[in-house]
């Protein structure tokens, strides 16, 4: 068994407007499981120097510098392979990457940083984008959401979402959709893989068996799949401050220079991607969280069920 | 809040972009069927779209003034707040007795407390959680009362109160500087309830509501009244116009809530930094935090 040790967060900001109301998500965590924060500026060089920008680094987020342990950068891009090359030197448990300022033009061909960093770095990368309402960024994460997708077949995104909903004590919701039925699948009475289930209770189950041991307790939500706005619904409903999800993106959308479609969901997202480096986090709880009593969580053969909710 | 001499179009574009898109493409439309299409019908008279423009002018201009003047009301408010922190910090440094044991370290610890109050009204405003500060400046049993308050300045101005009575009943204050350091704490009291006004009390809905509704409005019907003097060239000028209107508009918005997480915000941690070095030399402390300095123009 490992010790528990802090979480090493990049936090990457380009002084947008959404790197400023990232802020208060930030102070919330570092409240909750102990932190060591390093604030990382890549700066264009052909329109800064080192210093500049090194002092325009030390003057964002300032508060920060009363922290435990607060680190600040300033290197010269391209963003994503300074910060890959950065990673290299100082390996990170997560990226905080918060959205850059909208152009107000469309930018066809323009990939998103965001979806290059989540591809190449191997670490889970915080976002949101503006479908996030401000408030929702400064309460303490009560909710954590956990999207599992079939048709991928990725999970390492689970054990991080059980960590984190574990040690801030915050109630886990493992949300899933099954394909809409059509007659088609009617008439074979199977579903063609059979990895992918068809029918609420198989999907509960098979959503359950990923969680094995794990000390929290899920709730599993299981919906019927109706369009682009399904996630964005179960989120809601469940009110969830934080989803973990697999990073997906439609070839289109990405040429269309649209954004991440996490920017669009009414909470952040911790994304992975196909590849993940580090193990599993095993955070070192905060100081808001030593205070609370401790919570003696029964194993799963004597817990009661799951709740299920089949949507 | 911006500190630049000028503010960069590229602030306000992506927030007016969408809407100025599609009145361009509407506004195309109309002059094209009025122009190749025969339907002359399209035209309004122009003097009903002038009188509407005039009156929308002098709601916005209200709206917006009631906006700025919140803005500046909370930059005033911590205006105060700095000098009357500094005024807090040199009465108890100079105006509490010497004491061989403690009254160093009582006093020591009440300017420590002041350090963290501006801190924490900060993010008491900006809805922040102040407790990852605190770790390394309070002590934890402090830190653990403060955990119990719903309004945690409030809180650090109560043990204020408590360290000043207890140099009072050990005789290191008598009542006539007592009376003159609490009425510091008073105005600190003070200054946090009116911010407290600010951030609780929206500006009235009809302000924020009726305007974007009307301006809405009225860029739709604009082209309509500019077609027949301008034929193809009023996408160009109806354009222009929604774009003063709507700008004017996201202006007001952007500055009406004074604490909300913005860089249009009142620039409370240059302003905290700016006490906290302050407070730190008066205490003697060779080492101080750096000064912060605006970000890209903008001073946070």
């Amino acid at each position: 068994m490992f010790a528990p040790r802090p979480l090493d967060v990049l936090y990457l900001t380009n002084f947008s407007d959404y790197c400023f109301r990232t802020i208060p998500t930030v102070a919330q965590l570092a409240d909750m499981v102990k932190i060591r924060l390093t604030i990382l500026h890549v700066y264009n060089p052909a329109l800064d120097t080192q210093t500049t920008a090194a002092e325009k680094v030390h003057s964002f987020f300032p508060e920060a510098d009363r922290y435990l342990a607060c680190n600040r950068l300033a290197v010269p891009g391209p963003l994503v392979e300074s910060v890959l090359a950065h990673l290299e030197g100082w390996p990170v448990d997560l990226i905080v990457a918060p959205a850059s300022d909208a152009v107000g033009f469309p930018r066809l061909g323009a990939r998103s940083s965001r979806s290059r960093l989540i591809e190449r770095s191997g670490v889970p990368v915080w976002t949101f984008g503006r479908g996030v309402s401000l408030p929702r960024l400064q309460q303490p994460v009560r909710n954590v959401a956990c999207w599992l997708d079939f048709h991928s077949g990725k999970t390492a995104h689970v054990g991080y979402a059980l960590e984190y909903a574990n040690k801030l004590g915050a109630k886990l919701h493992l949300l899933s959709a099954l394909p809409a039925i059509d007659e088609g699948m009617l008439s074979l009475g199977t579903s063609l893989d059979e990895g992918k289930p068809l029918e609420p209770n198989a999907a509960a189950a098979k959503i359950l068996g990923l969680c094995g041991n794990a000390p929290v307790v899920p709730q599993v939500h299981v919906s019927r799949w109706s369009g682009r706005s399904t996630l964005s619904k179960m989120l809601t409903e469940c009110d969830a401050d934080v989803v973990f999800l697999q990073h997906r993106e439609s070839a289109v959308a990405e040429w269309l220079g649209l954004g991440l479609p996490y920017d669009r969901l009414p909470c952040p997202a911790i994304c992975t991607g196909d590849k993940v480096n580090g193990p599993v986090w095993n955070l070192e709880p905060g100081q808001a969280t030593r205070q609370k009593p401790a919570v003696v969580r029964p194993r799963r053969e004597h817990s009661v069920p799951a709740t299920v909710r089949v949507g | 809040m911006i500190v630049r001499d000028h503010l960069p179009l590229r602030r306000i574009w992506p927030k007016v972009s969408r809407r100025l898109g599609a009145l361009l493409v509407f506004d195309i439309t109309i002059a094209w069927l009025y122009s190749f299409a025969g339907m002359t019908w399209l035209s309004l008279p122009a003097l009903p779209l002038s009188m509407i423009g005039g009156a929308l002018s002098v709601f916005l201009a209200f709206r917006n003034n009631s906006a700025y003047d919140r803005w500046w009301e909370a930059r005033s408010l911590w205006g105060a707040l700095v000098n009357t922190a500094r005024t807090f910090s040199r009465q108890v440094l100079t105006l509490v007795d010497e004491d061989p044991i403690d009254a160093k370290v009582t006093r020591r610890s009440l300017v420590e407390l002041q350090i963290a109050y501006v801190h924490a009204l900060r993010c008491h405003l900006r809805r922040q959680n102040p407790f990852p500060e605190f770790e390394r400046s309070l002590p934890l049993d402090v830190v653990q009362y403060l955990r119990q308050q719903k309004n945690i300045p409030a809180g650090i101005l109560f043990l204020k109160g408590q360290l000043l009575r207890k140099l009072y009943d050990a005789g290191r204050l008598d009542s006539f500087r007592l009376t003159t350091i609490d009425k510091s704490l008073t105005d600190l009291c003070n200054v946090q309830g009116a911010c407290e006004r600010i951030k609780n009390t929206p500006l009235p809905r009809q302000y924020d509501y009726l305007p974007r509704v009307l301006i809405g409005i009225y860029c739709v019907l604009l082209p309509f009244g500019l077609v027949e003097g301008m034929k193809m060239l009023t996408p160009i000028a109806s354009t222009l116009v929604s774009f003063i209107f709507i700008a004017l508009d996201t202006v007001g918005r952007d500055v009406e809530d004074p604490f909300e997480n913005t860089v249009h915000d009142t620039p409370m941690s240059t302003l905290t930094r700016n006490i906290e070095i302050n407070l730190r030399q008066n205490l003697g402390e060779d080492v101080v935090p750096a000064e912060v300095r605006p970000v890209e123009g903008f001073s946070y």
